[in-house]
């Protein structure tokens, strides 16, 4: 008798992946201890208490200028609550992931329980993705507190679905980008402190370094040739350095991504090239998802490697 | 009766080039099933990291070690599951009770949710510290936290406790407490090899010892073919007497028990006394039969007083020479 007929089948990776995280101590571990930390009484509170500042300030400047009756100007205070919103949560996204990621492993370290967890029969890849989760899911938890301050934008109206749907998904990836990064630079120190000043240091240098960088390389490269009659093989690079570029950084993302929801462009966009093809290429924010879940991809699996090395 | 610990040619050198560090230098020996193993040396003898290394933390430079059979370099994951390990520092979480410190260690080497609450009594009752359940962690104290330590080592129910310096730090009732909690865990069967400095713990529990010093092994074997049992103790006999000394000699010479006759080095005594030094093992009773035999061999003995051999010297013998 052949054992694979006797075994049970193997269930499909999905959920074999939730079975993974569902038994795995250290996610659990991680927001027990971080909710009873004083700090996440403050990590809790701030954003809730700014939002809400935030939104009074906003929607009281935009009245004043107009009629509160008038439709428009309703739409406008939506609109104005809408970017208050998604900013806090983008705030939480690039600056308060890389701290609490970056404290992973660096923490067990200051605990001297690395070795206690090493010793387990945890794998590495489930302590690295246990902390992974365990962090983005802190951070997300602190977005949906948001949430419910979300609702006062549909009372004024003037947001389209497209719209929460670029953003939300934005500022979710990114959580997931930087939390991977501050993960990876968490496992290359052994305190907290040099290590969330290392993530925020790496996340600065790629979101916001290295498209300048881009930026004026591609001036450089592109302001060679005569603009006015750049070969359409050239236009077509330039397009997609340029998204490229935009796609770094999620505040860029966003920004653009609201100019092309403007057109009606949400999934992709075509421009005319100057030989009279019509380039085809998607709008920036999925560009961004696929970007950044593949750095996520690649920083998690790199902090594998390290923790899996770091045995030896 | 098989060796459950091995080590063979185990040599670990830190650093690189000429900066490099040799910690341990070939180092061969063995733990039986069943043993208490103590591992005796002096502050940076390598103890540490002969620990690390059986505990899969450590990968060494060249030879090999076993856990139960397991390659510690192949075969990590099987030696992991034998093994229960505790440093030489606590490690502990400070937003965690006792209970759930034991329950996410218990999380770490996938025991079922549902099994681990009886474990977790059972345990705590066995280190005594049920009664500290729900209370922070780092509200205990410092024997309560070695305590709650070797409770986490024993969650997976390994076969063999890896301990670095389980008493050190501890106060004497506390290390007492340790000391009988070993004894407890080799009569549930587990086979218990630690490392220390103290000599007492080991004369007192140990089944056998290992001694390294400056990374070589020196000696490993029980404790009474070491001379370190504490039942025959080594004895040191002083002896003052009156009359010719090459006389007295061939006297003392003469008598089988004692050994090491030589004059004691001192010259403070009056001319017609001779003072002698020799060893001699044997109990109390032994003692006084061979103070009536000197007497009886016609030896005029004025002083006769014996200063037991402290551990610490024995110990201090066998490692002379090779302090590094
Ligand atoms: N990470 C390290 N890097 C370089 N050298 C090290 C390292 N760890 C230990 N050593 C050296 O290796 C030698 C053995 O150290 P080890 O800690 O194993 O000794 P030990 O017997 O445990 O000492 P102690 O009784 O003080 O705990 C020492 O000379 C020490 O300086
Ligand atoms: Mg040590």
């Amino acid at each position: 008798m052949s054992t694979d007929t006797a075994s049970p089948r193997r269930p499909a990776w999905p959920l074999r992946m939730w079975n993974g995280l569902r038994r795995n101590p250290i996610i659990y571990k991680e927001f027990r201890s971080r909710m009873r930390q004083r700090r996440a009484l403050w990590f809790i509170i701030l954003p809730l208490l700014g939002a809400a500042g935030l939104i009074i300030l906003v929607s009281l400047t935009v009245l004043q200028e107009s009629n509160a009756a008038d439709f428009e100007s309703r739409r406008q205070v939506g609109q104005a609550v809408f970017i208050v919103i998604i900013g806090i949560q983008a705030t939480l996204a690039m600056l308060v992931a890389p701290s609490i990621s970056a404290g992973a492993l660096a923490s067990e370290h200051e605990h001297q329980t690395y070795d206690l967890l090493r010793v387990t029969l945890l794998s590495a890849r489930s302590l690295v993705w246990g902390k992974f989760v365990a962090s983005a899911a802190f951070i997300i938890f602190l977005m949906l507190l948001q949430v419910p301050l979300l609702a006062i934008t549909f009372l004024f109206g003037g947001i389209e679905p497209a719209e929460i749907l670029v953003h939300t998904s934005v500022n979710l990836a990114s959580v997931l980008y930087f939390c991977s990064l501050g993960v990876f630079i968490s496992s290359l120190n052994r305190r907290s402190l040099p290590a969330t000043i290392g993530a925020y240091v790496f996340a600065g240098m790629l979101s916001v370094f290295l498209p300048i960088m881009l930026l004026l390389v591609g001036t450089l490269v592109f302001g060679a040739f005569d603009s006015a009659n750049l070969p359409p093989l050239m236009e077509a690079l330039m397009m997609a350095g340029a998204l490229l570029l935009v796609a770094l950084s999620p505040a860029g993302t966003m920004l653009t991504s609201e100019i092309f929801l403007q057109d009606g462009d949400l999934w992709y966009t075509t421009t005319t090239l100057s030989n009279g093809v019509t380039l085809y290429s998607p709008t920036p924010w999925v560009v961004f998802l696929v970007l950044s879940s593949l750095l996520t991809l690649f920083f998690l699996g790199l902090t594998v490697r390290r923790v899996r090395k770091k045995d030896k | 009766m098989s060796a459950i610990l091995q080590t063979e040619n185990l040599t670990k050198r830190y650093g690189r080039g000429r900066q490099s560090r040799l910690a341990l230098d070939s180092l061969t020996f063995h733990v039986e099933e069943g043993d208490i193993f103590g591992f005796v040396g002096p502050n940076g003898a390598g103890k540490t990291t002969v620990i690390r290394i059986l505990a899969t933390l450590l990968k060494p430079t060249a030879g090999e070690a076993w856990v139960g059979g397991y390659s510690i370099r192949s075969d990590t994951r099987a030696a992991r599951r034998m093994l229960g390990y505790m440093p030489d520092f606590f490690g502990v979480y400070g937003e965690l009770t006792v209970r759930e410190y034991l329950d996410f260690f218990a999380g770490c080497y996938y025991i079922p949710p549902r099994e681990r609450p009886p474990l977790i009594a059972d345990l705590l009752e066995l280190v005594d510290l049920g009664h500290r359940r729900d209370d922070d962690v780092d509200s205990l104290s410092r024997g309560m936290k070695q305590r709650l330590s070797l409770a986490r080592t024993l969650i997976h129910d390994p076969q063999v406790l890896i301990l670095d310096e389980p008493a050190s730090g501890l106060d004497p009732r506390a290390r007492v407490e340790i000391r009988d909690l070993l004894v407890e865990l080799a009569r549930m069967g587990k086979t218990v090899f630690f490392s220390t400095h103290i000599l007492a713990d080991v004369a007192e529990i140990c089944t056998r010892i290992a001694i390294i010093e400056a990374g070589k092994l020196i000696a490993q074997d029980t404790l009474s073919a070491l001379g370190l049992q504490q039942e025959t103790p080594q004895r040191a006999i002083t002896l003052e007497v009156l009359g010719e000394p090459a006389e007295a000699e061939r006297i003392l010479l003469s008598i089988p028990a004692l050994r090491d006759v030589q004059p004691s080095p001192e010259n403070d005594l009056p001319p017609e006394r001779s003072r002698w030094q020799a060893t001699f093992s044997g109990d109390d009773r032994a003692l006084s039969a061979l103070l009536s035999d000197l007497v009886t061999a016609g030896l005029p003995v004025v002083h006769f007083s014996e200063q037991q051999t402290s551990l610490e010297e024995i110990f201090m013998q066998l490692t002379q020479g090779i302090v590094s």
